[in-house]
């Protein structure tokens, strides 16, 4: 079912390749020999238990966790041997949002949107008046592009989890990244909240022509959401499919209790 | 569904109830090593003959003295106003120095933002050395080296005060939330870049609290540098005292006194609303900038289009609001303060070229470190310092308990009493240990009591604030628990809430003990016994020598109790 096909050749450009890629954190293994291959402009939807590798996984693409062993190519730069140097010009192409947001919430939300801006600036920044006027100025575009422009002054802390994760997004996309990773964005939101920010990252994907890879908790939203639906199970691939046709059985094998010796005291 | 399998129900079988796990040799060490320092204290106040008939003896001492103080000799108020200026600037630029030392250091010593293992250790290792070495010695080091004059005693203060705040902001850095980092490092930014865009944005309320918090420390220090030549009150009080001028002593310690508790007051004011435990009230002042710019700012338009400005620019900064008025006006009068305290300090820094130079000579003067005649004297007024310090501390812990019980709004009676009590503390703490000391002296006569007593009152500011706001923050349902079964209002306290904080009051009191024996190093100056008093003698006398044997005993017995109390504070947590 996993792409087992040997790559050897360095892959197209837009691309991003996981090949034979196994990562241990002590005595855990949260990839396990994983070869996979995303084109460019999908969205890509990693389905899992917590603790399947999904993160892991994304924390790869661009360099915030490096292969025990296995080569991870992002957009042409092998991460699996990127110095300093190189991840961060890589960093500047792949934006990422999160679970949790991470905006600092004492901070204005215009000011989050601009720190987006700091892998393409020089040298560090402190305060909203220490970034150049341009950066400010399409901060300020992409907050409204993600409907909050309203709020540009506020603390960030002040805004609901889904007014948060907008901006989170405007911040990725302050960027004008090719890349958009996004880890597990709707978990912590509300059903309302969460359509809206799925929505907004669908629409902005088309009109960006983002490649996505998004980590996902559940099923409906990422048959709707997703081209291409990659399952993992204790770090391995058990699915990778297009989404169109896939059923919600077809998704369900993913979500098997696997490891067998662990099964049994359950059973007693 | 798991089911128990190896947990029998039923009580009749004969297996024998599982064995109690054995406590760890570090527990057992460690409560012994509590039990040993207990039993130091105990034989500590016995040994200093504190006890009520010798108080008593004093009482004809106190009355004299008091009779002697009277009246008052204040200064002429230009004259006072310009020591208080000096005094005050001098602590203010040590703050800032000591602030803006800390935060790279405390950026190399926190875990989630140091550079590596070998930085990290070099910046733990600065900041127990500046906190272990007290600031008297390096103001007799710094003086020597400089001469006297403001600037070598701020930076006595300064390094000094890198020991606690280098600390509390190490602490408070790694206690942040990591994930504004990470999401900027994924954006591609530099370690610098997230450091000052993430990390010090999110520690700033804390960083500024700290700071405030050291000022007031330094101001009550500032007064005892005064005895080894620092300008200002300090200087004034000492020269007094020394020439027996007991009216105009007693005036400017009432000054110090006072200004002291007015600046615990102001910092206590502006920590509490920086930190958000008050609710920011629109009443006074505040309000009333509110209620102004509320008639100029214009509510932005839609969420989808860029805010504007009249002219129709696109609006890249926020507008003069009440916040960033408020934001704004807090900043420039702190530039306007450190401004005016830079040229009021009166820091000369003409021969400091020429002093540098000499630096190695009169380094040289220390080396090697030497007793000379006096070890076992010097032994033995060392350990009169530990004795001054077991014994405060274990004074100011019986006085602390009931007050911090009363200070703490969930265990004293009413809210009355509690505010009542939260006052007496925050007045203790602005009280300048050396003003107690002075006090005592005068009473009791020169020797270690007056030293214990004072510092005895003074562990009973921190202690019982400590106290107060851990038995605040234990968890309430256990209270409720136990009043459910129909407890009283005292057997609640000793079953639920005194349990809870159990450790977290063992730490408090050894923190107190580490921070009373290096007090008690310094009051010696004064005469209040221990080894301060060979130690000043020694440097006015030029024996550099044995200035360096004492600093180095003060400095082994200040890390061996630090060590002591940081392992038995790891175990018992």
């Amino acid at each position: 079912m996993t792409n087992a096909a040997a790559y050897k050749t360095i892959p197209e450009l837009g691309t991003i390749r996981f090949e034979n890629v196994t990562k241990t954190f002590g005595s855990i293994t949260a990839l396990d020999n994983v070869s996979v291959e995303f084109a460019a402009n999908k969205i890509n939807v990693l389905l899992g238990l917590s603790g399947s590798g999904k993160s892991t996984m994304l924390r790869h693409i661009n360099g915030l966790n490096k292969p025990s062993t296995g080569d991870v190519w992002t957009l042409g730069t092998p991460v699996h041997a990127a110095g300093a140097t190189a991840l961060r010009g890589l960093r500047n192409n792949v934006g990422m949002i999160f679970q949790q947001f991470h905006l600092v919430e004492s901070m204005s939300v215009l000011e989050n949107v601009c720190t987006g801006k700091l892998g393409s600036l020089r040298g560090p920044r402190f305060g909203l008046w220490s970034y150049p006027r341009s950066v400010r100025e399409n901060a300020m575009e992409q907050l409204a592009r993600v409907g909050l422009a309203d709020k540009a002054f506020q603390r960030a802390g002040t805004l609901s989890g889904g007014q948060q994760q907008r901006v989170a997004i405007a911040r990725a996309l302050i960027q004008r990244p090719s890349v958009l990773l996004a880890d597990e964005p709707v978990a912590s939101l509300d059903p309302l909240s969460s359509a809206g920010v799925i929505e907004l990252l669908t629409q902005i994907s088309r009109e960006e022509n983002l490649t996505v890879i998004c980590s996902l908790h559940q099923v409906q939203i990422a048959l709707e959401f997703a081209d291409r639906i990659v399952g993992l199970n204790a770090g391995r691939v058990v699915l990778d499919r297009p989404a169109a046709g896939l059923t919600h059985n077809d998704v369900d094998g993913i979500y098997a209790p696997v490891p067998v010796d662990e099964r049994v005291k359950i059973a007693v | 569904m798991t089911v128990l399998m190896d947990a029998p129900r039923s009580t009749n079988t004969k297996t024998p109830p599982p064995p109690r796990p054995r406590p760890s040799v570090n527990r057992i060490a460690a409560w012994s090593a509590l039990v040993v320092l207990l039993g130091a204290g105990l034989w500590s106040v016995a040994a200093l003959e504190i006890n009520i008939p010798s108080m008593v003896r004093s009482l004809d001492n106190a009355a004299n003295f008091f009779s002697r103080m009277f009246p008052l000799d204040f200064p002429p108020l230009g004259e006072l106003l310009v020591m208080t200026g000096q005094t005050l600037a001098i602590v203010v630029i040590a703050t800032v120095l000591a602030v803006v030392l800390s935060l790279p250091i405390s950026i190399f010593a926190a875990a989630n933002t140091t550079s590596g293992p070998v930085m990290r250790g070099v910046a733990r290792t600065i900041i127990v050395v500046c906190r272990a070495v007290p600031d008297l010695i390096f103001a007799i080091v710094l003086f020597r080296i400089f001469g006297l004059g403001a600037f070598p005693g701020i930076l006595a203060l300064g390094l000094h005060s890198i020991g606690m705040i280098g600390k509390l902001y190490a602490d408070a850095i790694e206690q942040l939330d990591g994930g504004p980092a990470e999401a900027v490092r994924s954006a591609g930014g530099s370690r610098l870049q997230w450091i000052t865009s993430t990390v010090i944005p999110q520690v700033m309320p804390q960083l500024i609290a700290t700071a405030l918090h050291r000022f007031d420390i330094n101001l009550r220090t500032s007064v005892l540098l005064g005895y080894v030549g620092l300008g200002g009150l300090g200087l004034e009080l000492a020269n007094a005292l020394r020439t027996m001028q007991y009216q105009r002593g007693m005036a400017l310690a009432l000054i110090i006194l006072l200004l002291c508790i007015a600046v615990e007051m102001l910092s206590g004011a502006i920590r509490a609303t920086l930190l958000g435990r008050v609710p920011t009230d629109r009443r006074g002042l505040l309000g009333f900038i509110d209620r102004i710019a509320a008639g100029w700012v214009t509510a932005p338009m839609g969420g989808s289009e860029p805010q504007r400005t009249r002219h129709g620019s696109m609006r890249v900064a926020p507008q003069w609001d009440s916040e960033r008025i408020r934001r704004f006006a807090g900043v420039a009068l702190t530039i306007a303060v450190v401004a005016l305290a830079t040229v009021y300090a009166d820091m000369d820094f003409s021969t400091l070229f020429d002093d540098l130079l000499a630096l190695p000579q009169v380094l040289g003067m220390f080396l090697p470190p030497s007793p000379q005649d006096l070890l076992g004297i010097l032994v033995e007024a060392m350990f009169v310092t530990i004795q001054i310090g077991l014994a405060a501390t274990l004074l100011g812990l019986v006085l602390a308990v009931p007050i911090g019980i009363f200070a703490a709004r969930n265990v004293a009676p009413s809210v009355g009493v509690s505010n009542l009590f939260r006052t007496i503390i925050v007045i203790i703490r602005g009280l300048p240990e050396l003003i107690l000391a002075i006090v005592f002296i005068v009473i009791t006569g020169l020797g270690p009591v007056p030293g214990t007593l004072a510092l005895a009152i003074g562990s009973v500011g921190l202690l019982g604030k400590l106290i107060a706001d851990s038995l605040e923050e234990t968890d309430v349902r256990v209270q409720d628990a136990v009043r459910a079964t129909g407890a009283t209002g005292s057997q609640v306290f000793f079953a639920a809430t005194l349990w809870q904080t159990a450790p977290q009051l063992i730490a408090h009191v050894l923190y107190q003990l580490d921070v009373n024996i290096r007090s008690a190093t310094l009051l010696g100056i004064v005469g209040a016994g221990g080894i301060g008093y060979y130690l000043i003698n020694a440097s006015r006398v030029q024996e550099f020598d044995v200035v360096a044997f004492i600093i180095g005993m003060v400095l082994v017995t200040v890390l061996v109790v630090e060590a002591v109390a940081v392992w038995t504070r790891r175990v018992l947590k």
